[in-house]
């Protein structure tokens, strides 16, 4: 038998327990050599562990069973010595966070430098020279002066192509990428997918492509396995499972977010309008150079009717996150300002406390925006305390109930602290947090971005419902187009603190003006989306 | 690099100024003066000292003349031992008790590196708890107390060392300061190495490294680098505690170092003296920490962005 027909993994039974909890429950799978297989799966389905289990780069109280065998190797059985050989050699891995996965202590080139020299055992010399090689192979423009960079003078996109960088130094069998496009704006994205494809390509290296995109991955594999709960639910050539999903959990990982919603187009009175509006950073400057300005926002009109949402979309970076708090007056910003008929322009803080409680603010972290050292009801009722200061504490009990059960949580959660509850639920009580006050306008900023599919289409539901009991006005941000699509009656696309195209929601995905909006939208379409 | 180190040094200038100031009128706030004595001082006698040592001019004045004559890098005359000035008195203190801040500062760096280094590394479950808990006692446990302890152990009962004096530093006399000095340190600096590099061996870039099957010393070497951030910041305030604590082990052991001078200046109302000890501490404690800073630049390039004033 040749060596191409051969499989190059085989993975039997794995299984992966933390004492009485087990995450992988017995996984098979086979991999060819130069193929591409998926592991999709949410958060929390085991499908990173699987392979650091794979790896034996799990921690020490993990107790893994099952084979492993790598060509005729079987890597579960071998010493750490031996298995350490094989790993960056052999088999590489490229990590989800850019950021954290390279240190921040040392430069690029030393950390591919190191890698060359350990692993490739190149000299010195030859490890220099080689690492400028293989920073302009993924896509690094000017790798003579980049090697000398640190990862924090790096833009994500450009840290994950120094991570591809590395992992590709050896020349590996097997490439392994987990999640490697999941922190980056979607038009970054796509181009990391293209190198990821480009270098498979070159080296011809086989790959397993971890994602909870089921979208992306039918673009970039050949086989799919669908992980749920430590099991393999579903597997097969990517087109036939995009195709015909059998199990039911990967029909709803398949699930588009619902089409846009059609708006009746019903004039409504005005709630917001924001005129000129700027916002500008000043960046003092060192010893030797003076002082910088930057424009986070800079000259931004909008005008929103009652009951209506706006969708502002952009990548990180544009501004967008600024301007909705510019909107809120959270930060000082030039221009005008008017809210309900009455002009915020020139009001002090003092001045717009009593307004505060109309225009509530819900944020994107739902880990970091609630305070681990308060109880859910605590956190919900933070508000009344400042605005109703008169009502009494069973009162407010019940208030924090109600607004919990509005939220679809069970009340008996105000008892909780908020790290003992899901991503999901944590944004359900920022946004009980923002509507027990009976807010006008709520400022939704990446209210899903960091949830899951499926929790996301929950969010999502929870505030269209909310919106039509409550004629509630939204400013959604979002970088993410298809969740915006579905959302917004009006979409303002943002881009170096500019809104460089708005429109009516359809008509912006449909017949888009600028070609930034256009390579947003194919780049939305291209990472998953019909 | 080099403007992160003017910019710390722009600090530092400042700083030493306002100490000196401070130490200055705060000290001729205090009651009492250098020249009183059990029996009153004949008043002609009395103010003829004052004006010698222009303690009769107004008091701005005195200050004035005092900056002049350190900007000359003279510390003028003791007021209590009449005949040396304060810098001839330091000449002889400082060097001592240089060399055992140092010495301690030395000792406690590397033993607490290493005892951090073995707890962090323990296979064992209890090894970091061993070592923190040992670690609590050198923290709890008072220089009055060790110092005592090790002279009645190692120096009257088993007569291996020497129970005080400074014999012109010889090794045998040193051993005992220098481990008084240094024990909190180690334990302090243990415990913060130990948790230092158990968060930093959990950091995903660690993980990385163990994804390429790096070898194991490679792995210690970016851990280490991670770890001794926290390390080297609590080293300027270590220096600070060192010298502090040496007060009090000069006294016990018995060493002709500065602690003396401290004491006796700032009680004997000896102006000169204790403004020159308190001189020589800030600017040895500036000093110390500006080191410490430039190191942790060196140890971490966002430092040098972090620290900008924005």
């Amino acid at each position: 038998m040749d060596a191409a027909a051969k499989p190059l993994l085989r993975v039997r039974d794995l299984r992966v327990s933390y004492g009485p909890a087990s995450v992988v429950k017995g996984v098979s799978f086979t991999l060819r050599r130069g193929e591409t297989a998926a592991i999709a799966g949410e958060s929390g389905s085991g499908k990173t562990q699987t392979v650091l289990a794979a790896l034996g780069l799990l921690p020490r109280q993990a107790v893994t069973t099952g084979l492993v065998i790598f060509e005729d190797t079987e890597l579960l059985a071998l010493s750490r010595r031996r298995l350490d050989a094989l790993l960056g050699r052999r088999i590489a891995m490229v990590f989800q966070e850019p950021m954290s996965s390279l240190d921040p202590l040392f430069t690029v080139g030393a950390q591919i430098r190191a890698i060359l020299r350990l692993k490739a055992g190149l000299s010195r010399r030859a490890a220099k020279a080689r690492a400028k090689e293989l920073l302009d192979l993924a896509g690094i423009s000017e790798p003579g002066r980049r090697v000398h960079s640190y990862p924090h003078e790096l833009s994500g996109g450009q840290r994950q192509r120094v991570a591809i960088a590395m992992a590709i130094a050896c020349n590996p069998d097997l490439l392994i990428a987990d999640e490697p496009t999941t922190a980056l704006d979607v038009t970054v994205a796509a181009r990391i997918l293209e190198l990821l494809a480009k270098l498979k390509q070159i080296f011809g290296m086989a790959m397993i492509f971890i994602s909870h995109d089921l979208g992306l991955v039918r673009r970039i594999a050949d086989s799919v396995h669908v992980m749920r709960e430590g099991e393999i639910v579903e597997a097969g050539s990517a087109a036939d499972v995009a195709a015909n999903p059998r199990h039911e959990y990967t029909r709803m990982m398949l699930a588009a977010m619902p089409r846009a919603r059609e708006h009746v187009r019903m004039e409504t009175p005005v709630l917001l309008r924001a005129q000129n509006i700027g916002v500008r950073f000043s960046l003092r400057g060192g010893l030797l150079s003076g002082a910088r300005e930057v424009k986070a926002v800079d000259g931004v009109s909008l005008c929103l009717g009652q009951g209506r949402t706006l969708g502002l979309v952009g990548e990180s970076g544009s501004g967008k996150s600024t301007l909705a708090r510019a909107l809120l007056k959270l930060v000082p910003a030039s221009g005008m300002l008017n809210f309900g008929g009455r002009d915020l322009t020139r009001l002090d803080r003092a001045a717009m406390r009593p307004l505060r409680r109309s225009m509530q603010l819900v944020s994107q972290d739902p880990y970091g925006s609630l305070s681990p050292l308060m109880r859910i009801g605590d956190i919900v009722t933070e508000g009344l305390r400042v605005h109703e200061p008169a009502m009494s504490r069973s009162a407010r009990e019940a208030r924090a109930a109600l607004a919990l059960e509005e939220v679809l949580l069970d009340p008996r959660l105000r008892f909780r602290f908020p790290h003992e509850l899901s991503g999901g639920q944590r944004q359900r009580v920022a946004i009980a947090r923002a509507m027990i006050l009976k807010p006008r306008l709520v400022v939704l900023d990446e209210p899903t971005s960091a949830l899951d599919r499926a929790v996301q289409i929950g969010i999502l539901a929870l505030l269209e419902d909310l919106q039509e009991a409550h004629s509630l006005t939204y400013v959604f941000i979002s970088h993410d187009l298809a969740v915006i699509r579905a959302v917004a009656d009006e979409i303002a696309v943002m881009k170096d603190g500019r809104i460089i195209e708005q429109g009516p929601a359809r008509e912006i995905v449909e017949r888009p003006h600028a070609p930034y909006t256009r390579a947003l939208i194919a780049a939305a379409l291209q990472t998953g989306e019909t | 690099m080099l403007r992160f180190f003017l910019s710390r040094v722009a600090t530092a200038v400042p700083a030493f100024f306002i100490i000196v100031a401070l130490a200055f009128f705060l000290m001729r706030l205090a009651p009492g003066g250098p020249f009183d004595t059990e029996r009153a001082l004949d008043p002609e006698i009395a103010k003829n000292l004052r004006h010698i040592y222009r303690l009769d001019l107004p008091l701005m004045q005195q200050f004035w003349l005092y900056l002049q004559s350190l900007a000359h890098g003279e510390l003028g005359p003791s007021l209590h031992w009449r005949d040396f000035t304060v810098s001839e008195l330091f000449a002889k203190a400082l060097p001592i008790s240089a060399a055992l801040g140092a010495k301690a500062m030395l000792v406690a760096i590397i033993a607490g590196t290493a005892l951090g280094l073995v707890g962090a590394m323990s296979k064992v479950r209890i090894g970091p708890h061993a070592v923190d808990g040992a670690a609590i006692f050198g923290i709890v446990l008072p220089i009055f107390v060790v110092a005592p302890l090790l002279q009645l152990g190692l120096g009257l009962t088993l007569h291996v060392l020497p129970v005080g004096g400074w014999n012109d530093g010889a090794w045998q006399n040193q051993v005992l300061p220098v481990t008084t000095l240094a024990l909190p340190q180690i334990a302090i600096v243990a415990r913060l190495m130990q948790a230092a590099l158990i968060d930093a061996l959990a950091m995903p870039h660690i993980r990385t490294l163990r994804a390429f099957g790096m070898p194991g010393y490679h792995i210690y070497v970016h851990a280490l680098r991670a770890a001794f951030a926290p390390v080297v910041s609590y080293l300027g305030l270590a220096a600070g505690n060192v010298l502090t604590g040496s007060v009090v082990v000069e006294t016990i052991f018995g060493i002709p170092g500065m602690g003396r001078y401290f004491v006796d200046g700032a009680l004997g109302r000896d102006y000169t003296l204790v403004m020159g000890t308190v001189i020589v501490v800030a600017a040895a404690v500036l000093l110390f920490n500006l080191i410490v800073d430039l190191i942790l630049a060196w140890l971490d390039p966002r430092v040098r962005y972090d620290s900008r004033p924005r």
